[in-house]
């Protein structure tokens, strides 16, 4: 048995780090019912989650973290 | 039949007796040597198709009795190559196996460290998230809420 280790480079653009964008503005406010508002928390949740696990498999696919992962 | 009698019959035939001693003594000689070529010619068969099977010394031509020993050594220093490159792929293939394993044991507990790390933020902001919610009054957010959210979609 013969073994080789085929080391893979995925392309450059599927390893880059998720960028954080601007989210809800800093000031003023807004009237939001309870069923928009548990809403915008999942989208923010799941949008946090996924950006967690592409900062893993950066990391683990390049060997270093994402800044601030 | 007197001793004397075979006696006397024994020097009478002396001639073809030695001469059918003698037959029998080259006929067994040449039974012997036939036999040792036979044994030979296996021999030499056999070291052939074992050369053979090691492919780059497959004789080009007859085996020549005048090669033997040329042919030999080179059959012998191609039988040594072969063992010495497979215990040197196997030893390779050991190696880089376990360096291959090692890799990914350091990766999986980086990752583990990593993912813990995250765990423990998601948690944090998920309880701060939701602190804020319920500080809404009347279903006016402020600006403590929307960070709250910005903190949870890891956003600005």
């Amino acid at each position: 048995m013969v073994v080789r280790t085929v080391r893979e480079t995925p392309p450059a653009e599927l390893t880059r780090c998720p960028v954080a964008v601007d989210g809800l503005p800093r000031e003023g406010g807004a009237v939001i019912p309870p069923a928009w508002r548990a809403g915008i928390q999942r989208l923010a949740k799941s949008r946090g989650d996924i950006a967690n696990q592409l900062n893993r498999l950066i990391a683990w696919s390049t060997g270093t973290p994402c800044e601030g992962s | 039949m007197t001793v004397a009698a075979i006696l006397a019959t024994l020097k009478a035939g002396r001639k073809v007796l030695t001469f059918a001693v003698v037959l029998i003594a080259a006929a067994s000689w040449y039974v012997q040597a036939q036999l040792t070529a036979h044994r030979e010619r296996d021999l030499l068969t056999r070291a052939e198709k074992i050369c053979a099977a090691t492919a780059g010394t497959t004789p080009a031509e007859p085996f020549v009795v005048a090669r033997r020993g040329d042919w030999g050594v080179a059959c012998l220093d191609r039988v040594a190559d072969l063992a010495l490159f497979r215990a040197q792929t196997v030893e390779g293939s050991l190696s880089e196996a376990v360096s291959a394993m090692e890799a990914r044991e350091g990766k999986q507990a980086t990752d583990a460290a990593l993912a813990a790390a995250m765990a423990a933020r998601t948690n944090d902001t998920l309880k701060r998230m939701e602190a804020a919610d319920a500080a809404v009054e009347n279903d006016r957010v402020g600006p403590g809420w929307a960070a709250a959210v910005n903190d949870l979609g890891g956003l600005r």
